[in-house]
């Protein structure tokens, strides 16, 4: 697949990679975007959270060369953008997914920066219809929790955190822990792991899906449906995910000129989660305290909120309420081509509707925990939740986005020379309306309805609504030609506007050429190297654009916001206004201008396979704000400016050997991605410290951090030492950069390592042996990734087993770690610094499959034409350095450690059959 | 081809060129904003704009109260406070002063300068907009002057001198913005007062119905008053001082223009209708409705609030109640009140020591929350009980110790606060916010009489000094104040950390009268209450060891003002930054 079209790929001149559906359904994860990476060289990608339903993997196409937003453009069955996306499409739809890298994209205009990825669904096809049932069932676990300290010893850290950092007398007795170690006493003294009661072992999941492809020459069809589901982490869980997935493709040649395609598609994602969001819960069974009570051991009732009103073995489930988030997504095509009276020419034409529609519901009721009389042991029932009883809040978002095109096809053969191409016009419009409510005081919570609400219209209701819309208009086309398929070119364009941009600069011009040579279909060559099968050098380039930044930034306006209250003891709350922004009337699209120089190969009869890509990425006019440099004080809510300059350079290479003897074949091949950005130019405060300036450093460099250089071991040495205040002995030696002799915020280094790996790698191994079959994918990222995994313990907050073990006492001196911290409050976790920045490289097995085929030739009398049984895994075995959570995670020093949702590991069996 | 096909096709065509014909396809508006010219017409929108500028104004209701890092509270969980109480505040690390977190207080740098940006396009717009009245448009003027001073005063008394700003900038003359300079101290408050004076001859004295809680002529006076106050204090008027941070020629004479400014602030406060709070004859029950009963007739401007701005009850109720035990007094703090005879409390006097909450100033019992006080229907239990547990003496601790509900909110101090808080309310961990509905109050008659005594004393008119401070003593009813000369002074510095604790003065006058490098550099402690197997109570007090230590404190010579914030120097180094940063 190309862009508007396909092309066969030894005459492909641009970066273009693909991978087959079939690929993609190895991995037994509902979401798909996290089946991509390692497959393919250029897709940086990785799994942020493993909360069902938000486990979407971010993907970035050959890295990161913006501030803005850097995800690829999605495009499916030929419409940008589409209701949905890809993510969540059923793994057995799809056909294909391709990838354009360079200036292949340029045709998709001012949205093609970040790349396209192209996804193509599986179409009817002439011959006898496949019907083909696959059903996967899944055990679903985290794939690494922190291991905390027991209530024992956490009371010795809460003491030792007293005496040492307060100077106050400690708070547990020696008797205290004892009863905490030795569990004598497990109600005043309870010792709760509190992944033992909050979490299953393992959590399943499943899916079903029927298909039936098939066709006659005037008629081809696909039609497909799917079920999902999948299980929160949770013991007794509130969150679940459910999907709900029809499909029809069909084709019909209406006359011998004239074919219509119909493309219908519907899909219904439901999403259950508790009342508390999944960070807290989390959050709480992470750092939370080991001396509280989960369940009281004679009464079985849940004990006392570890904060707020959160006992996570109750906030897991839906005593409190639960939240509702589904979303319904319809996609309609219809696309007619009409092989036109004049000779070479066809014309396309296509209607596209996609309609959204999201719904989201947060009900929120009482709820009862328990104390219990110290004396009688009696429980006493203690009511949390909402003061007014319960409420319920609702909002509604319903977007309606419609394309059309018209594009004029031509193709022409004269001798060695082809020549093709076309010509087209698409539009785009998008509106969306939102529509909120809210009741609050129910006085019962027996109807989670919102009419049921209090009637108490003043105090107790409430709403929101409002609409946007969008519009798009543009012109593209391309130009092929190639000789004897041996020279090939191609020229792409595409006249882009967008309704983002002031009047007068809303349309661009973006256009891609490329070019390549097929070495091997030169004579000389195939005499000279007759093993080589295929040899193409290929060149590209083109300009991108990337216009996602909020629109109407050139507009001088005011909206609603911020009221006030006045009245005094009869308050009222009056609608304000406000100035949106300071206008920019000169901004526009950001342009990447992306060259490319690819090298592939086919040897030994198709069994090598070799491939090359160097490319360079200039994006110019990136759109930031002027934060760094123009002063608080002048007040200005500052616009984006095309200011912002970067060069993204890299390689790719992949790399395969497959060969078959007699029943046995296997295919090994491996890829690997390296990207390099540098920020050429960017706002920078006037007089910041050159260690600290954005510019020379790679996009996403966003850790400025004090340089730990050790630990100090005594008073002497902290005299000695330029520290900060309240540095103690265990605390950490910040670097004096600037070599002034104090420590301040000038010495702080922004850090080459960031969230994005700059390089990423995967290794496919496939093998058949008679019925059994393996398909393996190791995938791994390297180069400056780090995660800032710091934990916020202290007196609320449980420790790191690790870093309890290690951390240094006036007895252990010597000590691994610097001493107890509670929360921010000494320096060495007052000011975040490289001792909690952690390399995030890691190699994952991450998906493994092993199969075995049952077919009619084998067993005469099996009612299908073919069954396959497979067992198969996902990110069952991880090599790395983090220890303490998932490294594919995202940990920032904004967001402690441990509050997403960890990752997951899936181990599962599947069939497949084909009647 | 045939006719169905020809039709099929040009239907296809026509309904795409149709569409696309549209000239104005592209020509979108957003759909929740309203364009510039057409906003500053309508007299309807720039009164919104102007209420924005209102939802902006500073408040102290965050929940780590600007008290925390004074010699009046401690705050028991980190929200910045320990840059300032421990003095390692350094440019890039203001604490809670840039802008406390969790409960927004608008008082961060940006938020004040955005603030000033929004009064400035005001007053760059107002003039486009048709009236129905000019009364309206006069108010407006008035309203959003006085506020723009106050925003200006917010920073002033933090930072010193500011750049004066009085118009907005564009990204065309930003530049311009970038290469501002600091007025001097003297040049900032000069402004404010002219502006308070400006404001004053605008703004109406008082409102009713839904426009209460506007900026009326006495509050633009009452600005005034306070500026000057501090203008004339010991910080600003000492040799040798940074024009930025005071004048360049110490002048006592300020005292009169200071004096001048707190009594007309009475004067016309008083002749129209407002008083001290007075409703109750009970002190305790006076003093704590004075601040829940919104405005009374004592108020001279707050900012008005109805249920979203804080979590003031949840934050500081103490944990036996399922509260959050945020700011709790500190034992300094608790000492300061007097007996009711008016003589001071005495921790040697074994009779005090052994009842150290009995017969106080009874603003006390509506201040602090002291360990037996009556709270929503049982007595505060801040104490331990020698109780016989398998033969053997143990502590067992009150509700609302350690050894009650979630332990990490208990108050390390043994005291919570009272003030401010409403005892109607009930615990809402949803939102917090419940029945916390309290508006944060900037000016109060009480001040006033304060100031004027402060000015008058250091006019050396003793007699107009106690008679204005004597009025506060009065309504608290406690005996009159005789004292002259440095016993004066003491009684009047004492009055105003009594009477207007917790309200964010305390912070400005620890610094403006320069006694913070004592009083503030000094431990924080609590007490320690246990209740004997014989019946008896003991109270430990300053003991001087981890007992009842709470926070060691720190202040140093350059935190009398806040450094400028590290980022805001970086982007112009023309900005100079306050001595010792």
């Amino acid at each position: 697949m190309v862009g508007y079209g396909t092309q066969k790929k030894v005459t492909v001149t641009g970066a273009v990679s693909s991978i087959k559906g079939d690929d993609l359904k190895t991995a037994p994860v509902p979401a798909i975007s996290n089946s991509l990476v390692g497959r393919t060289p250029g897709i940086i990608s990785s799994q942020g959270s493993g909360e069902p339903g938000y486990d979407d993997a971010s993907i970035l196409i050959r890295g990161r060369s913006t501030f803005q937003d850097a995800s690829p453009l999605v495009v499916i069955d030929g419409v940008a953008d589409r209701a949905g996306g890809f993510s969540r499409l059923d793994a057995n739809d799809v056909e294909s997914i391709s990838v354009l890298k360079d200036a292949s994209a340029a045709i998709y205009g001012s949205r093609s920066a970040n790349g396209v990825i192209l996804v193509t669904t599986k179409r009817g096809k002439t011959g006898k219809p496949t019907v083909s049932y696959t059903f996967n069932y899944g055990l679903r676990q985290p794939t690494r929790l922190p291991k905390m300290l027991d209530a024992a010893t956490y009371a010795e850290a809460y003491n030792e955190i007293e005496q040492t950092i307060y100077n106050r007398a400690p708070k547990y007795s020696e008797d205290d822990i004892r009863k905490y170690r030795d569990g004598s006493d497990p109600i005043g003294h309870p010792n709760t792991n509190w992944y033992d009661v909050t979490l299953r072992k393992t959590s399943p999941q499943y899916q079903h899906n029927l298909s039936v492809q098939g066709g006659t020459d005037n008629i081809k069809y696909f039609f497909s449906g799917g079920y999902q589901f999948q299980d929160g982490y949770y013991k007794n869980s509130a969150t679940k995910y459910k999907q709900y997935n029809i499909r029809s493709n069909i084709d019909a040649q209406i006359t011998s000129t004239f074919k219509l395609s119909l493309n219908l598609a519907a899909r219904q994602e439901n999403r259950r989660y508790p009342h508390h969001g999944s960070e807290r819960i989390f959050n709480d069974i992470i750092n939370g305290d080991p001396k509280a009570i989960a369940y009281w051991p004679d009464s079985k009732l849940p004990g006392l909120p570890l904060g707020d009103d959160r006992n996570p073995v109750v906030a897991v489930t839906d005593a409190a309420g639960y939240q509702r988030d589904d979303r319904t997504f319809l996609n309609g095509d219809l696309v007619a081509t009409w092989n036109l009276p004049v000779k070479d020419l066809t014309l396309t034409g296509g209607f596209y509707v996609d309609k959204s529609n999201t719904f989201y519901k947060n009900w929120f009721q009482s709820f009862t925990l328990y104390d219990r009389d110290p004396a009688t042991g009696t429980p006493i029932p203690r009511i949390y939740g909402p003061a007014d009883n319960a409420n319920l809040s609702e909002n509604m978002n319903v977007g309606l986005g419609i394309t059309a095109n018209l594009r004029l096809n031509y193709a022409h053969k004269f001798g060695d020379h082809s020549l093709s191409g076309f010509v087209a016009y698409e539009q785009y419009n998008y509106s969306s309306d939102y529509l909120a409510a809210a009741r609050s005081s129910f006085i019962s919570s027996q109807l989670d309805q919102l009419f049921a609400g209090n009637t108490d219209k003043l105090t107790s209701y409430s709403n929101d609504g409002s609409g946007t819309e969008t519009a798009r208009q543009n012109y593209f086309g391309r130009v092929d030609y190639d000789f004897k398929g041996k020279y090939l070119f191609q020229f792409n364009w595409r006249y882009d506007g967008s309704q983002a941009f002031p009047p007068g600069s809303r349309f661009g011009f973006f256009p891609g050429f490329s070019g390549g040579w097929r070495i091997s279909e030169e004579r000389f060559f195939k005499e000279a190297v007759p093993f080589v099968d295929n040899l193409k050098l290929r060149a590209s380039w083109g300009q991108r654009g990337n216009d996602r930044v909020a629109a109407f930034q050139y507009l001088a306006s005011y909206a609603y916001g911020s009221p006030a209250v006045f009245g005094g003891n009869n308050p009222a709350n009056l609608q304000g206004a406000y100035s949106v922004r300071t206008p920019n009337p000169n901004i526009k699209w950001e342009v990447d201008n992306t060259t490319n120089i690819g090298l592939e190969s086919q040897l030994f009869n198709n069994k090598v396979n070799f491939q090359l890509d160097l490319f360079q990425s200039l994006r110019s006019n990136i759109l930031t704000q002027r934060n760094a440099s123009i002063p608080q004080y002048a007040g200005l809510t500052l616009p984006d400016e095309n200011i912002g300059k970067v060069r993204n350079r890299g390689a790719e290479v992949t790399l395969g050997y497959s060969r078959s003897i007699d029943k046995f074949w296997f295919n090994v091949s491996g890829n690997i991605t390296y990207t390099k950005s540098k920020i050429l130019f960017m706002d920078e405060a006037a007089s910041a410290q050159p260690w600290q300036m954005r510019t020379g450093k790679p996009v996403g460099a966003d850790y400025v951090l004090y340089n730990a250089i050790g630990i100090f071991r005594s008073e002497a040495q902290v005299n000695s030492t330029p520290h900060l205040d309240g540095t103690k002995p265990g605390d950490l030696i910040f670097e004096d950069v600037n070599k002034d002799g104090v420590i301040d915020a000038k010495d702080k280094v922004r850090q080459t390592k960031s969230t994005i790996p700059s390089t990423i790698y995967g290794v496919t191994v496939a093998a058949r042996y008679k019925n059994w079959g393996i398909n393996m994918l190791l995938q791994g990222q390297g180069g400056n990734v780090a995660q800032y995994v710091y934990f916020a313990s202290g007196e609320v907050g449980n420790f790191l087993q690790d870093y309890y073990n290690n951390h240094w006492t006036p007895a252990n001196p010597n000590a691994s770690g610097p001493r107890l911290y509670d929360r921010e409050t000494i320096p060495s976790t007052r000011e975040t610094n490289t001792y909690f920045l952690r390399n995030a490289a890691f190699l994952r097995l991450k998906t493994v499959e092993l199969s075995y085929t049952l077919n009619k030739q084998s067993v005469k009398k099996l009612p299908f034409s073919n069954i396959r049984l497979y067992v198969s895994g996902f990110n069952l075995l991880t090599f790395d350095k983090l220890k303490y959570i998932d490294p594919e995670g995202q940990a920032t020093s904004q967001n402690y450690a441990g509050w997403l949702t960890p990752q997951a590991r899936i181990y599962n069996f599947g069939v497949n059959a084909n009647f | 081809m045939n006719l169905t096909n020809k039709y099929i096709s040009l239907l296809l065509i026509l309904g795409l060129t149709g569409t696309a014909c549209k000239k104005d396809f592209l020509d979108k508006k957003p759909l929740t904003e309203i364009s510039a010219d057409v906003f500053w017409k309508d007299q309807n929108l720039a009164n919104a704009y102007v209420n924005t500028i209102y939802s902006q104004i500073g408040q102290g209701f965050t929940e780590s109260w600007m008290s925390s890092v004074v010699d009046e509270t401690y705050l028991t969980w980190s929200r910045g406070c320990e840059p300032i109480t421990q003095a390692y505040i350094t440019p890039s690390n203001l604490g809670r002063m840039n802008g406390a977190w969790y409960g927004n207080d608008y008082r961060n740098w940006g938020t004040v300068w955005a603030n000033i940006k929004n009064c400035n396009v005001f007053f760059e717009n107002i003039d486009k907009t048709t009236f129905t009245n000019t009364t309206l448009k006069n108010r407006l003027l008035g309203e959003v002057t006085f506020i723009r001073a106050l925003e200006y005063f917010d920073l002033v008394s933090r930072w010193g001198g500011m750049p004066l700003i009085t118009k907005s900038f564009n990204l065309d003359n930003v530049d311009d913005a970038a290469k501002m300079v600091r007025s001097t101290y003297k040049e900032n408050v000069d402004f404010i007062v002219a502006e308070c004076d400006k404001a004053a001859a605008l703004l109406p004295v008082s409102y009713s119905g839904q426009d209460i809680g506007r900026a009326t002529k006495i509050a633009a006076l009452a600005l005034k008053s306070r500026m000057l106050l501090y203008a004339a204090s010991p910080l600003m008027n000492k040799s040798g001082v940074d024009p930025l941070v005071g004048y360049a020629s110490p002048d006592a004479a300020r005292w009169q223009k200071a004096a001048d400014a707190a009594k007309a602030v009475i004067d016309q406060a008083t002749a129209n209708g407002y008083s001290l709070y007075n409703k109750y004859s009970d002190v305790k029950t006076n003093y704590t409705q004075l601040f829940l009963d919104k405005n009374n007739s004592e108020i001279i401007f707050d900012r008005q609030n109805f249920g979203s701005m804080h979590y003031l009850d949840q934050s500081n109720g103490p944990n036996g109640y399922g509260e959050w035990g945020g700011n709790t007094p500190i034992q300094e703090f608790v000492d300061d009140f007097e007996m009711v005879d008016g003589t001071k409390f005495d921790w040697n006097n074994p009779a005090e020591k052994k009842a150290p909450y009995a017969n106080r100033d009874a603003r006390l019992y509506a201040t602090v929350l002291c360990d037996g006080d009556p709270w929503k229907g049982r007595p505060v239990e801040e104490h331990f009980n020698e109780v016989t547990e398998n033969g053997t003496v143990v502590l067992r601790g009150g509700k609302d110790t350690k050894d009650g509900p979630s332990s990490w909110n208990t108050s390390k101090t043994g005291y919570n606060v009272r003030k401010f808080l409403n005892e109607a309310y009930v615990v809402d961990s949803w939102t917090f916010t419940g029945a916390s509905a309290q508006n944060w109050i900037w000016f109060r008659l009480a001040e006033f009489y304060l100031n004027y005594a402060e000015a008058e004393y250091n006019l050396g008119n003793e007699g107009e000094a106690k008679l204005a401070l004597n009025k506060i003593r009065q309504r608290a009813q406690m005996p009159l104040a005789t004292e002259s000369g440095t016993a004066l002074w003491d009684k009047i510095a004492h009055e105003r950390r009594i009477e207007l604790a917790f309200e964010e003065h305390r912070y400005f006058d620890t610094r403006r009268w320069m006694i913070a490098s004592t009083v503030l550099n000094k431990p924080a402690t609590g007490i320690v209450i246990t209740r004997k197997l014989d019946g008896t109570t003991e109270y430990l007090a300053h003991t001087g060891t981890p007992a009842t230590l709470v926070e060691d404190r720190k202040f140093k010579e350059a935190n009398y003002w806040l450094p400028i914030p590290q980022s805001e120097v970086e982007r112009n180094a023309a900005l100079k930054q306050n001595p010792g940063y």
